[in-house]
């Protein structure tokens, strides 16, 4: 498979500290790759090597199978939203894009005009055109930064919390143009955000970074299999054999945690195979079983599990 | 060219700056002072181009060139970095489109003086204040705008200490041998333009030479 981003064996020191410890991932074209993490876990350092902004201690780092930093024409194809938006607060916001413009090399007026009103128009600022961006929201300014990225059409992504500061619709605004650009367009975008419900609907693969390692990666589904253990709730008819059904089941070698709640019991078993098992146990011993369902994992307890044993 | 699309936005970030506003207000201010308080002394032109023209110069460029900060602070700089623009591109826009506007309040408050005291422009005045004048300033605001690369937040504010009494102590001094025999001839002139461009090349080599890890490092 022909990758558009490469990082291998990655190591980046700071001072003697190590940020990064051997970090690889690969991402195809057209993929949406998201990059988890708590704070300091080294989502931005890794981004900030891939665009050439700093040096690898060790490994490589490669986008479109080159350096970033060692070729101007590279950089021309590749958009970049980073946690500082980039944008000029004296300048109107058509005049920030039409810098941007002249510098990913949209030579002719006409053709500057017509892309810079189409991504305004997409990020829904036409507007707001001629508003000196020193005025804008905190959101404006992130969507402006978007339209920045998107504006020579890139073959690349690379979106560090691109949603920072925006409100509800303008979140699903983002969510749904990387969706878009990468199915129809066929762009690679490299994402990283706090926000896991965010990164479930949108990336096609993740990569869990703590402490400048990852620690899982794969695809969301496939993540939440492998590292979650399957979660089950039991309803029971009153409260007071819902305590007694918990305080029973602890003793089960499978049972790795259990809680009351109300007349439910939720319920963490080893595996999948255990789920009968348990069932069956709990009809055999009498109790009045009303309603027994798997809850569904998502991705943020798979995340915080990790972190915390991380 | 790269290079003059930088040169066009600064130029025009700059022009709606309040800061210029503030950077021609104090020359204007320290103008007016020096005009009453040298009324008496018998001073020449020529002294007044040679030390005046550069000074105020730098002046107007160290107020306009914490631009170089502020894009810095703000992580603007960041975001260019990834475009095709180089850093020596941006450091050559930046210094070109904040030399000019310095150039031109310089030029302007100097011809001014000289005006207001019924001299006459001599050849040599013509050729220093279009020639090593501006080589002045764009040297001065390229190394500072080099420093303000390289530094932290905390050593810069250090350095515009450092700037700001280095240039109240060359005022002071400046003032006081305005009234002493002319230095200014076209030996002086060559060499402080050799001086000049020797400082601007070994940034320019600088620039081309310092790494993006050393900018984004010392952002914050």
């Amino acid at each position: 498979m022909e990758w558009v981003v490469e990082v291998e064996g990655l190591v980046k020191e700071f001072n003697g500290r190590r940020v990064l410890h051997d970090v690889t991932f690969h991402v195809g074209r057209s993929e949406v790759f998201g990059l988890l993490g708590p704070n300091g876990a080294g989502k931005t350092t890794t981004i900030r090597i891939l665009l050439g902004l700093l040096e690898p201690t060790l490994g490589k780092a490669l986008v479109l199978g080159e350096r970033l930093s060692e070729s101007r024409e590279l950089r021309g194809r590749v958009g970049v939203v980073l946690e500082s938006d980039g944008l000029f607060s004296q300048l109107t916001a058509y005049e920030n894009l039409e810098f941007y413009a002249r510098v990913y090399g949209l030579k002719s007026a006409v053709e500057r005009d017509k892309r810079i009103r189409e991504v305004l128009e997409l990020v829904g600022l036409y507007e707001a055109r001629s508003v000196r961006v020193g005025y804008f929201s905190r959101g404006m300014r992130r969507r402006l930064a978007l339209a920045r990225a998107l504006l020579h059409s890139p073959d690349v992504l690379f979106l560090d919390e691109p949603t920072l500061g925006l409100d509800v619709e303008g979140q699903a605004l983002v969510r749904d143009l990387v969706t878009r650009l990468s199915r129809e367009e066929g762009v690679t975008v490299l994402y990283t955000s706090h926000n896991l419900n965010e990164v479930e609907k949108v990336c096609s693969r993740i990569a869990l970074l703590v402490g400048g390692r990852i620690v899982a990666s794969g695809t969301v589904e496939s993540l939440v299999s492998e590292f979650s253990k399957p979660l089950v709730e039991v309803y029971f008819t009153s409260t007071g054999e819902a305590l007694k059904v918990a305080k029973y089941i602890r003793r089960l070698n499978y049972v790795v945690e259990c809680w009351c709640d109300g007349k439910s019991v939720t319920i963490l078993v080893e595996s999948n195979s255990d789920i009968p098992k348990l069932i069956d146990v709990l009809a055999r011993s009498g109790f009045k079983v009303v309603e027994a369902r798997r809850v569904e994992r998502r991705l943020e307890e798979v995340y915080l599990e990790l972190v915390r044993k991380n | 060219m790269l290079l003059w699309v930088v040169v066009w936005r600064e130029f025009k970030e700059t022009l709606r700056d309040k800061s210029l506003l503030s950077s021609v207000f104090s020359v204007l201010a320290f103008l007016g002072m020096l005009s009453t308080t040298t009324v008496k002394l018998s001073v020449s032109a020529e002294s007044i181009v040679f030390y005046m023209a550069p000074c105020l110069g730098i002046i107007v460029g160290f107020g306009l060139s914490f631009r170089f900060v502020r894009e810095k602070q703000e992580g603007a700089v960041e975001t260019l970095l990834c475009t095709p623009l180089t850093l020596r591109e941006l450091w050559l826009g930046k210094v070109v489109s904040l030399t000019v506007p310095s150039y031109i309040v310089s030029v302007a408050s100097t011809l001014a003086l000289i005006s207001l005291r019924g001299y006459t422009v001599n050849a040599l005045i013509v050729v220093y204040l279009a020639m090593v004048v501006p080589v002045v300033i764009a040297s001065a605001i390229g190394l500072l705008g080099f420093l303000y690369y390289i530094l932290g937040m905390r050593q810069v504010r250090t350095l515009n200490y450092i700037v700001f009494f280095t240039l109240f102590a060359t005022l002071y001094l400046v003032v006081r041998r305005l009234a002493s025999p002319t230095i200014l001839t076209w030996c002086s002139a060559s060499i402080i333009l050799t001086l000049s461009l020797v400082i601007f090349g070994v940034t320019f080599y600088l620039i081309t030479h310092l790494s993006k890890e050393r900018i984004v490092t010392t952002i914050s």
